[in-house]
């Protein structure tokens, strides 16, 4: 409670609510957003952000729909924004690498430390490959929910799941192999 | 095992969503065959990251606190809703005033009941009508030589009456 007066995010019951849906869906939402991400770094920026929203967006949750889902489709789409974010900041670092060439330290020329946590093969799959594997895997979710979350078809979802297996059952038996 | 090899081949050859779905729907899901080559839920979990593998998230509510702090700190009006609310009511305005024209449009199509404005014989009478939420004039039309009478709605222009 001391945060949320020093705080001062709004009525106590507001930030009180919002604390605890925090401690609540916030190992989920990490566990999802490292899926996505691959990287401790990047995965808490999209985790912060999407909480961020979810707290300004309170008021437009509709009380029909799933809340666990509604949480999720806004980490999904932060975690998309991040690597949105990252191919900008990547293209910006070549060009300025291209242009400066000579000038640059080779040992320098990094993004910074950012440690790698997925294994190979979840670096392979796309991120709503990896989301719709996550969801699956971790939540038990059907392709139903998971299309609810990702904001598409069925259909879509379906695909990006079996898509994921498969691509993760090749990986897996060349590796025992 | 043929069916298999069908499938597979109509799943890699036409990369449609909608086609590849019904493919995994009909066929794949079903076949033990090709359940064989998609990895199982435990698999998945062994190359995952997990709830409970998430240890540390000291990290977060600071993290918020101060995101918070620095930009806007209350929750977000909610913009959509108010959107949808003012829409639902010009969209429900427009639909009564359009019932109420084409009611009035009806009645006044019936032979016994049309009447030339300014005849003396109202036989139409538009007693009120709205658009977009505002009184609007009800306007006849008479074209010279003709039976017909057309009745529209028009908005009341600002500080003038309809011509």
């Amino acid at each position: 409670m001391e945060d949320v007066q020093v705080l001062d995010i709004g009525p106590a019951a507001v930030a009180s609510d919002f604390r605890d849906i925090v401690d609540r869906f916030g190992a989920p939402a990490m566990a999802l957003a490292l899926n996505i991400l691959g990287n401790r770094e990047d995965a808490e920026d999209a985790c912060q952000e999407a909480f961020i929203r979810i707290f300004r967006n309170l008021d437009t949750v509709d009380s029909g729909k799933n809340f666990k889902n509604w949480v999720y489709t806004i980490i999904y789409h932060c975690a998309l924004d991040v690597l949105k974010k990252k191919r900008k900041a990547r293209r910006l670092f070549e060009e300025i690498k291209n242009e400066s060439k000579g000038f640059l330290d080779p040992g320098s020329a990094s993004l910074g430390k950012r440690e790698k946590l997925s294994p190979e093969i979840l670096r392979r799959l796309n991120p709503k490959e990896k989301t719709a594997l996550s969801l699956w895997a971790n939540e038990g979710y059907t392709t139903v929910e998971i299309s609810e979350v990702m904001r598409c078809s069925s259909s879509t979802a379906r695909v990006h799941l079996f898509n994921a297996r498969k691509k993760i059952k090749i990986f897996l038996e060349k590796n025992h192999a | 095992m043929l069916k298999c090899r069908i499938a597979g081949f109509l799943y890699g050859a036409f990369p449609l969503y909608r086609l590849r779905s019904f493919l995994i729907r009909r066929h794949m899901e079903a076949c033990p065959l090709c359940q064989a080559g998609l990895a199982s839920r435990d698999e998945a979990l062994l190359l995952l990251t997990r709830e409970t593998d998430v240890k540390d998230l000291g990290f977060l509510w600071p993290g918020i606190r101060r995101r918070l702090k620095e930009g806007p700190i209350e929750p977000g009006k909610p913009r959509i809703a108010w959107k949808l609310g003012w829409n639902s009511a010009l969209g429900a305005a427009a639909a009564v005033a359009a019932v109420t024209s084409l009611v009035m449009l009806l009645r006044g199509f019936r032979p016994e009941t049309i009447a030339a404005p300014g005849s003396g014989n109202n036989g139409i009478q538009v007693v009120s009508l709205m658009v977009e939420g505002r009184p609007a004039d009800a306007v006849y039309f008479h074209p010279q030589d003709s039976e017909m009478v057309i009745i529209w709605a028009e908005k009341v222009r600002e500080g003038g009456v309809t011509p």
